[in-house]
């Protein structure tokens, strides 16, 4: 019966190998996505969840993707009804907390996108924490106005995201 | 004024609408306004459009800008989220896309930058003036600003604005979601006597 400890080791290593929050130390990003970008546009947004198990509050630093030349965490605030968008100087995660990066509220502002981010890709950022160090993470693109990251089909309409087996 | 002011201020008028038998507030929230002439803009084609181009025609406008990654395409997709659920009434409403960036925002990248969002909608820019004036016409503020990094970001009212098709009358409202949209586009329809005979499920959203 030396095949089910084999077989364990292997799903064991193809879980941990496809698994998507990653985690560094105490901090764990996930549910990382970004928006298809509008037709030649060259800023997108991206948006994640980091999550501090940890016993000490740590700060994101700065945010890196090989797909765009910078990337800035900004902010979107109300004041007396007019949307101000701000950048965000090295937001804190208390231990125990979560820090959302979201549409209305904290996002990564990808400036400079080499090429368009299309529905279904995904690419690498890289997040740099204070304490943790790099955290690299996929984000999963979808559509262009979405407001949260697709768990399951939008609806009944096709949209055309497999235009590409056309050829 | 104070934000906690306001907040009383807003509180006593929505008492006293209420005990006048008025279920619709005036609030902060949505504004009546008066057109003293056309909009006059430019479309993706450098052509000059006005409010007569969209003959017979409600305009649901939208002021935002394509370097705005955040907000502007969670409005935009509000928008055309609302234009479906409003089905066969969406034949007397013709979004537009305005620019609060005219600078940037012009030319081919305009429509493709709309087409994303919804095949009805068409952006508009224009000049400076022109800009200002269609803003300031529909009680919407925007204002540019540039951040340390050299990069900048245009601060707006995160509204919308439904105008009649005389070009006469206009509503400007807190986006929101798009059933309440759609329900707000209802309601000034109908007031007006727009046809909507063929809205099926229209009392879902009075």
């Amino acid at each position: 019966m030396i095949r089910v400890p084999l077989i364990l080791a292997l799903v064991v290593l193809a879980a941990s190998a496809v698994a998507q929050p990653q985690a560094k130390d105490s901090l764990v990003v996930e549910s990382a996505w970004a928006r298809a970008t509008p037709g030649n546009a060259r800023d997108g947004a991206a948006y994640f969840r980091v999550v501090n198990h940890g016993s000490t509050p740590d700060r994101l630093v700065s945010v890196n993707s090989p797909v765009a030349e910078k990337a800035d965490a900004h902010e979107t605030k109300t004041e007396d009804g007019i949307m101000k968008m701000r950048p965000l100087d090295r937001p804190a995660i208390a231990p125990g907390q979560a820090l959302e990066f979201k549409p209305g509220g904290a996002h990564i502002m990808l400036l400079g996108l080499k090429h368009p981010l299309k529905e279904g890709e995904s690419f690498p950022l890289v997040l740099t924490f204070e304490k943790a160090g790099d955290v690299s993470v996929a984000v999963k693109v979808e559509r262009a106005g979405a407001s949260r990251p697709a768990v399951m089909d939008h609806g009944p309409m096709d949209h055309g995201s497999h235009g590409s087996m056309t050829r | 004024m104070s934000r906690a002011r306001r907040l009383v201020l807003a509180a006593l008028l929505a008492a006293a609408l209420g005990a006048a038998g008025e279920a619709r507030a005036q609030t902060n929230d949505e504004f009546k306004l008066t057109l003293n002439g056309p909009l006059e803009l430019i479309d993706a084609d450098g052509k000059t459009v006005r409010n007569s181009d969209f003959a017979g025609k409600w305009l649901l406008v939208y002021f935002g800008y394509t370097h705005c990654v955040d907000l502007c395409p969670t409005g935009l997709t509000l928008l055309a989220d609302a234009m479906d659920q409003i089905g066969p009434a969406a034949a007397h409403v013709q979004p537009l896309f305005i620019t609060v960036d005219p600078e940037h925002d012009r030319g081919p990248m305009l429509r493709e930058f709309t087409v994303a969002f919804d095949k009805r909608l068409v952006g508009l820019t224009g000049s400076d003036a022109q800009i200002a004036a269609a803003a300031g016409a529909l009680g919407v503020k925007y204002q540019k600003v540039m951040l340390a990094n050299g990069d900048y970001v245009v601060d707006h009212s995160s509204t919308l604005s439904l105008v009649d098709p005389a070009g006469r009358n206009a509503l400007t409202f807190k986006m929101a979601e798009p059933h309440l949209v759609a329900a707000k586009i209802f309601e000034q329809l109908e007031r007006a006597g727009t046809p909507l005979d063929n809205v099926r499920n229209l009392r879902a959203y009075r």
